[in-house]
């Protein structure tokens, strides 16, 4: 299975101690072992250099590059089994068990972390961040400039519009988080943010209703989008006024990649 | 002590551990072998170290570690308080030492395990103050449980204050409890806090077995009742609160394996100490093993196993206590 | 001589004073009848001695050294305790339960330890029901075991809280007999008794205890005559000598009369 001499180095290297390889040429066997990792991996390293994703890249629910993981093996996480695909370069995220990058770089093996971004800002950070470790920084650079031109194209506001993101249970999203600068971007005023509420918080009804909301957004897990929604409007105070919702799929919104900006397109174009 | 004349528990338990030992190091989530290590290819004898060496025996001996700790202090709590209920869970001490983990969660590892332990000896000065050094079994009991589920809600609290939802997520993950991926850091880590336990815990065997008649009794015949608490607690603390710390919550062990092996040692509390940390050690290790068996997809975690099991064979003890005459 | 002093103890419990200046000297080789009405303080006489309450006031002796001094090991080795009521946790056998009178010598394993349990279980005549637990048996058999696990402490001085009230006549005369030949032996022994017949017929000397204090210290006659069974229990007795010891019966109840 091992045959390259590059990978007999490398592999000999890990029963001396060492530390992360120095990073001087671009990773050449990558793992991801993270769905955001592998979202990001295979969108901008050369195909041929990614040995092993996350179960959920080809899982079209989850992910915007099942096409790309076709055929791509597959790990679970566990360090034993990234071991066998011998990497240069593992890529982890938020929801990675913390021991498993502890001890990949005990084993002397170069991982990158994504972490999980709070603004569009820390999005082209964590981009930046990931395109240099593969080695492909003009193309972090590429992506970032589409997503920017994406986000100039979306439709202008004539007029301040006034919008949440509601979901059941009452739990929204304020100052602070990835959404609220997706809002401020399309220019809306998140009502959230502006009650004064940081991070992922709750939103009382009555503070919703009184803001005189313009839309609603709503996250859903799959195509099945009605029920969210649907919940929602049933309550009396929001179905009389008629309130717009929109949902947007969590897969839209979950990483910090061009996936926001059409989440971004659908919001704006459901404002009124 | 009369001999049981048939098959004593701790050979065969510790037999038990070193095939299961071998397994655990033998046996993965990929195909390498302990034969590879001495493989001619040098690519597949070095592969074969790191994961023979750094993944599979740190992951083995922490379950050891974890199951032993949870075994004895099992054994330990249900001698002193006479009650066959007792465990560290019940007594508040597992949950104190993960709120002290989850707690110390975002500043390193460090901080986890030094956050489990001080969760843990929090817990056992709060037990001997709240019951006080010279107080009976019940109020000890009812100690444990008010800590306990003051403990559960501060750690709830914790989870809903979480900076994020993957903050309460990576938290609520790790509270289930799992040994995957530890290293020899974590053992280092663990393992002084965890032999210094099992120290003070073994410590108690004989005031346990003069315990089997009462209190009284007991103190009659020299036993320090409360020097045998402190020592009972403080080593519980130590030993599960550095277990919590890197491998999470699991419960259970701690319930079901002195009830297991009680009636094999002759119901003699004292001498159930040792059966019962060889035999949690082989439970733990055992359910790692299967977990790792089964995996094809996302691990299972180690605590949910435990509770799995636990739960129902509990319940069928229960079941059983009642149709006893 | 080798004597266990009850020196000016007295003892509070939850305000009540449950023991009053009490003084007593138990010697080597005597049988010690302790008696008095219900809530007199006799089993927290039997447990000042021991340790499990720290009396107020006075001081507990053994041979003239303060017994808080002595190390607990080797008080467990000098005085063995049977209290009242005893709830076994376990299924221990019987002879687990009685070897755990070996524990201040040892682990219980030694020849000697041996022969002190297998001693024990046939004084109370319970060899054959040794490998049986303990849960098993009946209150009587289980009342004899646990005093075989005092007994097989041998210790100098047997401090025993009512050892005969599950025992059906026979196995009390049984148990008596032993304790006669304890004391006999050599042995300090001290009975809690609630039966006046067999404290008044096997006991030389007599403490009789109520509300706290020592109302009589002597042989049955003086300790329990008329006035003071009177005075402590509100009864009259019949007496009688049989076979040279003293009979005594308790006949009728009398109006309580009040302390003077």
């Amino acid at each position: 299975m091992i045959r390259s001499p590059l990978l007999l180095r490398l592999v000999l290297g890990l029963i001396l101690i060492a530390g992360p390889a120095a990073a001087t040429e671009a990773p050449r066997r990558i793992v991801s072992a993270n769905l955001c990792a592998d979202r990001l991996v295979l969108a901008l390293a050369d195909p041929g250099r990614v040995v092993a994703v996350s179960p959920f890249a080809a899982d079209p629910l989850v992910s915007t590059v099942a096409e790309a993981a076709r055929g791509v093996p597959v790990t679970q996480g566990g360090v034993e089994q990234i071991l066998a695909f011998a990497p240069d370069l593992v890529v982890l995220g938020a929801f990675n068990n913390p021991a498993t990058g502890m001890l990949l770089e005990r084993l002397g093996i170069r991982v990158h972390r994504l972490g999980t971004a709070s603004s569009l800002e820390a999005v082209r950070g964590e981009i930046r961040a990931l395109a240099a470790a593969l080695g492909v920084p003009e193309r972090g650079e590429a992506m970032i400039a589409a997503m920017a031109a994406g986000f100039d194209h979306l439709p202008r506001l004539d007029h301040p519009v006034a919008a949440a993101i509601y979901q059941a249970g009452g739990w929204s999203a304020g100052r602070g988080t990835l959404a609220d600068d997706l809002f401020t971007r399309i220019g809306l005023t998140n009502i959230t943010a502006a009650s004064g509420r940081n991070g992922f918080a709750a939103l009382p009804l009555e503070t919703l209703v009184a803001a005189a909301p313009g839309l609603i957004v709503v996250e859903s897990m799959g195509e099945e989008a009605p029920s969210q929604a649907g919940e929602l409007l049933r309550h009396p105070v929001l179905a009389a006024r008629q309130v717009r919702t929109i949902t947007v799929p969590m897969r839209l919104w979950a990483c910090p990649d061009p996936a926001l900006v059409a989440a971004a397109a659908l919001i704006a174009a459901a404002a009124p | 002590m009369r001999r049981i004349p048939r098959l004593r528990p701790e050979p065969v338990l510790l037999g038990l551990l070193v095939v299961l030992t071998l397994a655990s190091i033998s046996f993965g989530t990929t195909s390498v072998r302990p034969a590879d290590l001495f493989a001619v290819e040098s690519t597949r004898a070095a592969l074969a170290w790191s994961v023979i060496v750094e993944i599979r025996l740190p992951r083995t001996l922490l379950a050891l570690l974890t199951g032993g700790s949870l075994g004895l202090s099992g054994a330990v709590l249900q001698g002193l308080l006479r009650n066959p209920l007792a465990d560290p869970g019940i007594l508040g001490i597992s949950a104190l030492a993960s709120l002290g983990a989850v707690l110390a969660f975002y500043f390193g590892l460090w901080s986890v395990a030094a956050g489990g332990v001080t969760g843990g000896l929090l817990a056992a000065l709060l037990l001997i103050g709240l019951a006080g050094r010279r107080a009976g079994t019940l109020t000890l009991l009812l100690a444990g449980v008010a800590l306990s589920s003051f403990a559960v809600a501060l750690t709830a609290l914790a989870l809903n204050l979480a900076p994020s939802p993957l903050a309460a997520y990576e938290m609520m993950f790790w509270l289930l409890g799992s040994v995957a991926d530890r290293s020899w850091s974590h053992l280092q880590l663990a393992t002084p806090l965890i032999l210094l336990g099992w120290g003070l815990l073994l410590a108690t065997r004989r005031g346990l077995t003069a315990l089997a008649l009462g209190e009284d009794v007991a103190h009659s015949l020299g036993i320090d009742l409360p020097r045998l608490r402190l020592l009972a607690i403080t080593g519980t603390a130590c030993c599960v609160g550095a277990a919590v710390a890197v491998a999470g919550s699991i419960g259970f062990v701690g319930l079901v394996v002195p009830h297991l092996l009680r009636a094999w040692v002759g119901h003699d509390p004292g001498r159930l100490l040792i059966a019962s940390g060889l035999g949690g050690a082989a439970l733990l290790l055992a359910a790692d093993l299967a977990i790792r068996a089964v995996a094809q997809g996302p691990e299972l975690k180690l605590g949910v196993a435990t509770a799995l099991v636990g739960a129902p064979f509990f319940l069928w003890q229960v079941l059983r206590m009642r149709e006893a005459p | 001589m080798t004597r266990l002093v009850w020196n000016g103890i007295s003892l509070d419990k939850a305000g009540r004073r449950v023991l009053d200046r009490i003084e007593l000297t138990l010697h080597a080789g005597e049988l010690l009848g302790i008696v008095g009405p219900n809530g007199a303080g006799k089993s927290a006489l039997l447990r000042c001695a021991v340790g499990l309450d720290r009396p107020n006031a006075g001081q507990m002796q053994l041979e003239d050294r303060p017994l808080v001094r002595l190390p607990a090991t080797e008080r467990a080795r000098r005085i063995a305790y049977l209290p009242q009521t005893t709830e076994a946790a376990w299924p221990i056998s019987v002879r687990a339960a009685v070897a755990l009178g070996r524990l201040p010598h040892g682990d219980g394993t030694s020849l000697r330890d041996q022969a002190a349990i297998t001693r024990a279980l046939a004084a109370v005549g319970l060899t054959d029901l040794a490998d049986r637990p303990l849960t098993t048996l009946s209150g009587g058999e289980r009342a004899l075991a646990l005093l075989a696990r005092a007994l097989a402490v041998e210790a100098d001085f047997l401090l025993f809280d009512e050892p005969l009230a599950a025992l059906d006549p026979h196995r009390q005369l049984a148990v008596i007999e032993v304790l006669v030949a304890e004391a006999a032996a050599g042995r300090g022994v001290g009975l809690v008794l609630h039966d006046l017949s067999l404290a008044a017929r096997f006991c030389p000397r007599l403490a009789l205890l109520a509300e706290g204090r020592m109302l009589a210290l002597g042989p049955p006659e003086r300790a329990l005559s008329d006035e003071k069974l009177a005075q402590a229990y509100a009864i009259q007795a019949h007496r009688d000598q049989v076979e040279g010891a003293h009979l005594l019966v308790p006949w009728r109840r009398l109006p309580p009369v009040s302390e003077s």
